[in-house]
């Protein structure tokens, strides 16, 4: 399943040099491709989810991603859509990205066993000018039509040299040869495999030191095997040129690559099967026996060991060593009772806590070596983790459902109290600026205001006025006004003089305060408006708070279902496990009959010579 | 009332559908649904958490980090230290591949910030490298949305550390 990410995820690191300007959706890609390198893919589809659009690149990622998250049929109806858009149109996949994706799928098909879909897929791909996935192509094309096959007349190095699955692809042709009686060709082309595998060969200091850029032209042609692979690889053609030397009854030559098999070889329990059959073949009785108690060791509670307990008996009465070969069929004897009894008590019912660790050596044993059981043990270790995930769900919805509250009752305060409070604030100032502008316009009108003047000449005029007045009460009482009348007019014309001579500069100031004290004003409206918009979030807030009581609700539920899914999961786990051990068991007690019968037999054969022996001595 | 009538029919629908169709598409049905309520509890989440009125989010880009490994990075809001982070060499290959980290989210008033990323790490000739970087920025209505880019400078062969903010369309 990652094979499809990466060459994804990687176009993201390529396609950001070309985002110019950046989007936002772009950057969602990236930062779904950060989750996808750590691991978490369910993150990575959540991030890639919330961009605002998505193009044919981020679906593709998004197929991945759910395909890597065990979601088939999400990742099926996305690629559908996808391969549905034809190259001409706009934002239209790049065939190469095409590809990947079509392979991805034709080997997920083949897998699932659903060889007609695969094969839709596998038609669907065209590779390009620079054959990359070539070898993957042919590869699954070999595997759906297992054996119809098509062969080349002559194995396609040239053609196949860049291809990692080069050795896979010519050895199953190779196979397919050899059934159909030309084994002398596939001999030659395994032959030629193991010729053309490379291995990368680290360079040492002084070598590094003096080729400089050099060494790239000294780097043989073709792909090139991490050492591991290689060994693997290897292993792998002799272990096909063995068994078409054995096919061919020419167990010397198949004897000669056997015997060079390195012990820890991946692949050396198939090398020990066709070494014991090699071994039998030859009567090579003492390495027969050795080959068969490594069996028993390498590979208990299988069908390859349980067989080799009783062909050690059979050997040795081969041989005529009837005494060793009872005593083998005894030990097969007690060794099938201890295998049944082992199994009988490794076989109880799983709990899902011991899926991860915690398996007996046999239900391990059982769940690794079939494809259905591994597949159950997988789903159930995910619904695992969805309900472990639940808890912390759960506290991220409480967490808001709090924040939600408070938010409430901060809205309800400042709707119920503080916002009237405030507005009744702001009206009131409103009324007094616009009286004090009515006051001010009206005092305009008049020559010379008192109001509109201020500090020393405010003084000033009071005094005169004041002195007016009195003068007007000494008027009345008929009193000797002597030059005061002149004297106040002089004066009250002077302070004419200067307010007129100031007037300009003394509305200007008016007039800036009276547009400041505006401005403060206008200032308050908009925070009242402000708080007047979030007031009417009450709303937003009572949904939200309605939501996240349904998302609480379907999230109890979901846990529920969940449960009762795993539940159903382990519970199928189980029967298939305990169906294995009845068949293993049926076949145990098969096999032992069978060592019974021979024990019985030997026995016989001893009995007997031992009576023919006491009638000799007797005689 | 309508909440557990809404709840009980989607049991009801669940049980239903959990009956007809086979196990694996209901348990892929049942993963769908709890991507949808992560994807919705995440939306809630930077609704009522980070509304963009408050909302300050930080990220961290590198280039091919030809000229800079980076250790770690510490983010300081308005002289306060807000958040660190410590790389791994998983984390430092997934930004040269061209990840975008999400290093931090909060809250902050609406006027005038500063904003300072301290960078350590090796540089050139694998020295060990600290180098910090600031930016002013005035928070208003919009999310602040900020990338820190880690660039190779070809013309001196150095690091280069950008502050990139991105624009919320």
């Amino acid at each position: 399943m990652l094979l499809l990410l990466p060459p994804l995820v990687q176009a993201a690191a390529s396609a950001q040099a070309a985002a110019t300007p950046a989007t936002i959706a772009e950057k969602h890609y990236r930062q779904a491709a950060w989750a996808f390198y750590l691991q978490q893919p369910a993150q990575a589809l959540e991030t890639l989810q919330l961009a605002p659009q998505h193009d044919a690149r981020t679906r593709l990622l998004e197929a991945g991603l759910y395909l890597q998250l065990s979601m088939p049929q999400h990742a099926i109806a996305l690629i559908d859509t996808l391969l549905s858009d034809t190259a001409a149109s706009p934002g239209a996949l790049p065939q190469a990205l095409k590809n990947v994706a079509l392979l991805q799928f034709a080997r997920y098909q083949l897998e699932q066993g659903n060889k007609t879909p695969a094969r839709d897929y596998l038609k669907q791909v065209q590779i390009t000018d620079d054959n990359a996935w070539l070898g993957q192509q042919l590869l699954l094309e070999q595997l759906i039509n297992w054996p119809d096959i098509t062969l080349p007349p002559a194995p396609e190095f040239e053609r196949l040299r860049h291809q990692p699955e080069m050795p896979y692809i010519i050895s199953n042709q190779a196979l397919v040869l050899a059934q159909t009686d030309h084994s002398d060709t596939a001999l030659d082309w395994l032959a030629q495999i193991r010729q053309q595998l490379k291995t990368s060969e680290g360079q040492g200091f002084w070598q590094l030191l003096f080729s400089g850029q050099w060494h790239l032209l000294s780097e043989p042609d073709g792909f090139i095997y991490p050492s591991a692979e290689h060994e693997a690889l290897s292993d792998y053609v002799a272990l096909t040129q063995a068994q078409l030397h054995i096919q061919r009854q020419e167990f010397a030559a198949a004897d000669a690559i056997l015997s060079n098999f390195a012990a820890d070889s991946v692949l050396n329990r198939n090398a020990l099967q066709l070494y014991s059959h090699i071994l039998t073949e030859q009567r090579h009785v003492p390495a027969l026996l050795a080959v068969l108690q490594q069996q028993i060791r390498l590979q208990p509670f299988s069908h390859t060991a349980w067989l080799a307990a009783t062909r050690i008996g059979e050997q040795l009465e081969r041989v005529l060593q009837v005494d060793d070969a009872l005593g083998a069929y005894r030990w097969a004897d007690q060794y099938y009772v201890q295998q049944a009894q082992q199994m009988q008590q490794q076989a109880r019912p799983v709990e899902v806590g011991q899926l991860q660790q915690g398996l007996s050596a046999w239900q391990q044993l059982q769940i690794s070596n079939d494809s259905q059981l591994f597949h159950l043990q997988q789903d159930i270790l995910s619904v695992q983790q969805h309900l472990t995930a639940a808890a912390q769900r759960q506290q991220r919805l409480a967490q808001l459902q709090d924040v939600t509250n408070l938010k409430l009752t901060q809205q309800q305060q400042l709707l119920s109290s503080r916002l009237p409070q405030l507005r009744q604030q702001r009206d009131a100032l409103q009324q007094q600026f616009s009286q004090l502008q009515q006051q001010i316009s009206a005092a305009e009108q008049q020559p010379m205001p008192l109001s509109l003047w201020q500090g020393e000449p405010y003084q000033q005029l009071q005094r005169l006025d004041r002195a007016e007045q009195r003068l007007a009460v000494l008027q009345q009482h008929q009193q000797p006004l002597q030059n005061y009348p002149q004297r106040l007019n002089r004066l009250r014309g002077l302070l004419q003089w200067q307010y007129s001579n100031s007037a300009a500069e003394r509305r200007w100031q008016r007039q800036k305060q009276l547009q400041q004290t505006a401005g403060v004003l206008e200032q308050l409206e908009l925070q009242m408006a402000a708080l007047a918009r979030q007031g009417n979030k009450t709303e937003r807030l009572q949904q939200v708070q309605q939501r996240l009581t349904q998302l609480s609700n379907h999230q109890q539920q979901l846990n529920l279902a969940l449960l009762s899914k795993q539940q159903q999961l382990l519970a199928e786990l189980n029967q298939q496990l305990q169906q294995r051990l009845q068949q293993q068991l049926a076949t145990l007690n098969d096999l032992q009959r069978h060592n019974k019968e021979s024990m019985a037999r030997v026995m016989e054969r001893v009995l007997l010579s031992s009576g023919t022996d006491n009638s000799g001595a007797g005689l | 009332m309508r909440v557990l009538l809404c709840s009980v029919l989607m049991w009801l629908s669940l049980l239903a559908s959990a009956e007809t169709a086979p196990v694996s598409d209901q348990l892929e049905q049942l993963k769908q649904q709890v991507i949808q309520l992560n994807r919705e509890l995440f939306l809630l989440e930077e609704e009522l958490l980070f509304p963009p009125q408050t909302q300050l989010a930080v990220f961290l880009s590198a280039d091919t980090g030809q000229f800079f490994q980076l250790d770690s990075v510490e983010l300081i809001l308005n002289d306060k230290p807000v958040g660190a982070h410590l790389y791994t060499a998983q984390q430092w290959d997934a930004l040269k591949r061209g990840a975008i980290q999400p290093l931090y989210k909060g809250n902050v008033k609406a006027g005038e910030h500063n904003l300072t990323a301290v960078f350590v790490g090796k540089g050139p000739d694998n020295r060990d490298y600290r180098r910090a970087v600031n930016y002013r920025f005035a928070k208003a209505d919009d999310a602040v949305l900020l990338e820190l880019q880690i660039n190779d400078r070809s013309s001196d062969y150095q690091p280069d550390f950008v502050v990139q903010p991105w624009s919320n369309d």
